[in-house]
C-alpha cells in the first residue's frame, strides 16, 4: 500500500468530489462545487471563507445537519471512520457516526437546551451515545466538565443553561460534543462569539483536547487570523471550491492563491510597527445562485488575466516545490497550472 | 488648548434590577475628553459598558449622575434641540439592517434627514445624494435598490452615508464592523480612515477589536466593567500598555504567523469577565490580573499618568 492510500484507509473524515445544492423557496444555490478533502486523526484543520463560501454547508450537511426549510441535493462521497453518509437517510446517518462526530456551534446558548439543566444534558447524552446508565453518565458528566476547565463542576451540574457566561456555555457545549467520546470534533466558529480574552481560552482548549485525546479537529472560521496558533493544515474556501490547502505555516506565510492573499491583508497585525497595512479585497463574496463560468475569484482579482482566468475554470494542482498537499487552483500563481 | 468636541465627567449609569440594592453599575465613573478631529475608540469586552456609553453620548441613556457636555453644551440642554443636535452628532450601528427601513429605498433613506431638515431644492438635494454615495464609495445605480438586495457592507456604507447627510461634526460609531466579513472589514476601515481625514470628522469609534482599532484611530479608551482601565495614544498604548488588562487584550491578539505565534508569549487571562452586577471590591480587575497584589483588592486604583504617556488605573505598573 502506498502512502496516500495508506492515508485514506486511515482518515477521519474522507470528503471526495462533493457537490451540494441548497434548494430554497425561491433559489437554488450550489454551496459546495467539488470538494475533496481528508482528515487525519489527530490532525487539526481550519476551514476557512467568507460568509457564504460554503464551510459550514460542508462539514453539517453530510451530517444532516441543514437548517428546516432547506432541501439538500448532495452528490459525490463523505466517508467518516470509512462509514459513507451520502445517500443515507438522516437518522441511520446519525447512526452510523453515532458517538464519532462531536459538534460545537457558534452560538452555545441556542444549542443547548434551555429548558434543561446543564448536568443532565450531557449525561443523557452520555448515555444515548456510550451506552452507560445514569450513574455512569452522571460521573462522565462531571468528568468532562471539570476537563472542559469548568470551575466547581458538581455545581454546575444542576444550573440551567442561562445562569452561565458565554465562555462557560462554550466549554459546556464543547463538553457536551465529548460526550460521546468521538473521534472528530467539528466546532464552527466557535469563538465568534466570545470575547477576545476568552476566545483565546477557548481555542487552548480545544488545542489541548485534540492533542491529548487525540481527537481530530474541524474548525471552521471565517477569521484566518485565529488559526496560526492551533491548526496544523489550513483549506482556504472560496465560492464552495478549495482555492488553497496546505500547511499552517505555508498557507500563512508563503500564501500562493491571490485570495488567501487578500485574506492575509485583511486582517491587521498588530505586532507590526507599520500601520494602515490592512487592504482587504474589493468586491463582494460572490452570488452563489449564479454559476461562474471560470475562477469564481476573478472578479475580485487583481491578478486576473482578461478572457482567461473568467472563462477556464481552474483545477486545484499540487504547488511545485512545495511540500506533498501543499495545493491551490490559480491560473496565474501556481506554475503547475502552465503546463496543465 | 481648545475645548474639547466630547467631555465626559464622572458618568454614571446604572440600570435597577429586582433587587433594589445591586443595581447593574454600567458605567461607574466615566470620564473621558475627545479632542476636536481626533478619532477616539472605545475598546473593552461585552458587559464593559462601551455601548451604553456609546448610547449615552447620543442621548438614548440618561445618566443616573455625571456630566456630558459636547461641544461645550451639556446633553440634556441638546434633548430639547434635537434638530440641532441631528445635524452636529450622527451614529452609526452595528447592524444597518436594523437602522434601515425596509421599505425606503436607498435614495429615500439619504433624502429623509435632509427633507426634515428642509435643506435644499429637489435638484441640491439630489446633488447632495450623488455626493453622498461617492463619498461612501457606492455607484448610484443602487440608489432605487432596498436595503434586502444590498449585501452586508454596502448597507453598513448606506447607514453611514445617512449619518453623514447633514454634515455632522461628530460621529459615534457602534461597532460598526462586527457585522462584517474580514476582508469587507477592511473595506470599511479604509473608508472611515478617508472620511475622518478629508471631513476633519471626530470620530468616537466602539469596538472589541484592539487590532482593527488601530489601523485607524489615534486615541482610545480601554474599558472594563464599567470603568476605564486606561486611556491615551493608541501607538504609546500599543508599544507599553500601562494597564495590565490592556496588555492582556493585546495579548489575545494572534499573530498571524504560526511560527511567531508558537514562541510568543501569550498571557491567557483566567475566567470570564465578573457580572456588572457584583463587580469585585478594589481593582476590578484583580480576579484576573496577573500582577494582582494584596492591595489590590482593597484599594481601587485612580487614573495617574504612567511613565509610558498613557494614562491609566493601577496600583502596580509605573
Amino acid at each position: 500500500m502506498n502512502a496516500q492510500a495508506q492515508m485514506a484507509s486511515q482518515a477521519v473524515l474522507q470528503i471526495r468530489d462533493l457537490k451540494i445544492d441548497l434548494y430554497t423557496e425561491t433559489v437554488c444555490v450550489r454551496a459546495i462545487d467539488g470538494v475533496s478533502l481528508e482528515v487525519a486523526p489527530g490532525e487539526m484543520v481550519a476551514i476557512v471563507g467568507e460568509s457564504g463560501s460554503g464551510k459550514t454547508v460542508l462539514t453539517l450537511a453530510p451530517l444532516g445537519l441543514m437548517p428546516e426549510g432547506v432541501s439538500i441535493d448532495i452528490i459525490g462521497s463523505v466517508k467518516c471512520r470509512g462509514n459513507e453518509l451520502v445517500g443515507k437517510a438522516r437518522s441511520a446517518g446519525t447512526a452510523l457516526t453515532r458517538g464519532d462526530v462531536g459538534v460545537v456551534f457558534q452560538d452555545p446558548i441556542s444549542a443547548l437546551n434551555p429548558m434543561k439543566r446543564i448536568g443532565p444534558q450531557l449525561c443523557s447524552q452520555a448515555m444515548r451515545k456510550r451506552g452507560v446508565n445514569r450513574a455512569e453518565g452522571r460521573q462522565i458528566a462531571i468528568d468532562l466538565l471539570k476537563r472542559t476547565g469548568i470551575p466547581d463542576p458538581v455545581d454546575r451540574y444542576q444550573r440551567y443553561p442561562h445562569e452561565m457566561s458565554g465562555g462557560m456555555l462554550q466549554r459546556a457545549m464543547i463538553a457536551l460534543a465529548l460526550a460521546g467520546k468521538p473521534r472528530l470534533l467539528i466546532a464552527d466558529e466557535p469563538t465568534t462569539a466570545l470575547d477576545a480574552t476568552v476566545r483565546a481560552q477557548i481555542l487552548e482548549l480545544i488545542k489541548d483536547i485534540q492533542r491529548t485525546e487525540g481527537i481530530a479537529v474541524v474548525l471552521i472560521t471565517h477569521d484566518i487570523g485565529v488559526v496560526s496558533s492551533v491548526a496544523d493544515r489550513v483549506v482556504v474556501l472560496y465560492a464552495g471550491r478549495i482555492a488553497e490547502i496546505g500547511s499552517v505555516e505555508n498557507v500563512l506565510t508563503a500564501p500562493v492563491h491571490p485570495y488567501t492573499k487578500g485574506l492575509l491583508a485583511s486582517v491587521p497585525e498588530i505586532r507590526s510597527d507599520v500601520r494602515g497595512t490592512v487592504s482587504g479585497i474589493p468586491g463582494s463574496p460572490p452570488d452563489q445562485s449564479h454559476l461562474h463560468r471560470g475562477c469564481p475569484f476573478s472578479p475580485r482579482c487583481a491578478l486576473a488575466i482578461p478572457d482567461h482566468c473568467d472563462r477556464i475554470r481552474p483545477v486545484l494542482l499540487p504547488i511545485p516545490g512545495r511540500s506533498e498537499g501543499d495545493q491551490a487552483a490559480c491560473h496565474v500563481t501556481n506554475p503547475a497550472m502552465k503546463d496543465a | 488648548m481648545s475645548q474639547p468636541a466630547i467631555q465626559v465627567t464622572d458618568l454614571k449609569v446604572y440600570f435597577p434590577t429586582g433587587k433594589r440594592d445591586r443595581p447593574v453599575r454600567a458605567l461607574d465613573g466615566v470620564s473621558l475628553s475627545v479632542e476636536e478631529g481626533s478619532f477616539h475608540a472605545v475598546v473593552g469586552e461585552s458587559g464593559c459598558g462601551k455601548t451604553t456609553l456609546a448610547r449615552a453620548l447620543i442621548g438614548l441613556q440618561p445618566a443616573t449622575a455625571g456630566s456630558i457636555s459636547i461641544r461645550g453644551r451639556n446633553i440634556s440642554e441638546w434633548m430639547r434641540d434635537r434638530k440641532r443636535f441631528a445635524s452636529e452628532v450622527q451614529f452609526v450601528f452595528q447592524n444597518p439592517l436594523g437602522a434601515l427601513s425596509r421599505r425606503q429605498t436607498v435614495r429615500q433613506s439619504l433624502e429623509e434627514p435632509l427633507l426634515i431638515h428642509r435643506m435644499g431644492s429637489a435638484s441640491e438635494r439630489g446633488a447632495r445624494i450623488a455626493k453622498l454615495m461617492e463619498l461612501v464609495g457606492l455607484p448610484s445605480v443602487m440608489l432605487d435598490r432596498l436595503p434586502r438586495s444590498l449585501s452586508g457592507d454596502q448597507r453598513q456604507r448606506v447607514a453611514i452615508a445617512r449619518a453623514l447627510a447633514l454634515e455632522p461634526s461628530i460621529l459615534i460609531c457602534d461597532e460598526p464592523l462586527s457585522a462584517l466579513d474580514v476582508s469587507i472589514q477592511a473595506q470599511i476601515v479604509n473608508l472611515f480612515s478617508e472620511l475622518q481625514r478629508d471631513l476633519g470628522l471626530t470620530i468616537v469609534m466602539i469596538s472589541h477589536d484592539l487590532a482593527v482599532v488601530r489601523e485607524m484611530c489615534t486615541q482610545a479608551t480601554v474599558m472594563y466593567l464599567g470603568k476605564v482601565a486606561e486611556i491615551g495614544r493608541i501607538d504609546l498604548m500599543f508599544r507599553a500598555p500601562g494597564h495590565p488588562y490592556t496588555e492582556a487584550l493585546l495579548s489575545a491578539v494572534p499573530s498571524l504567523n504560526p511560527r511567531e505565534e508558537k514562541k510568543r508569549h501569550r498571557i491567557v487571562l483566567k475566567g470570564d469577565p465578573p457580572s456588572p452586577m457584583a463587580p469585585p471590591s478594589g481593582c476590578r480587575f484583580h480576579t484576573r490580573c496577573i500582577i494582582a497584589e494584596p492591595r489590590c483588592s482593597t484599594i481601587e486604583p485612580p487614573l495617574e499618568a504612567k511613565q509610558t504617556g498613557t494614562v491609566a488605573a493601577c496600583l502596580v505598573t509605573s
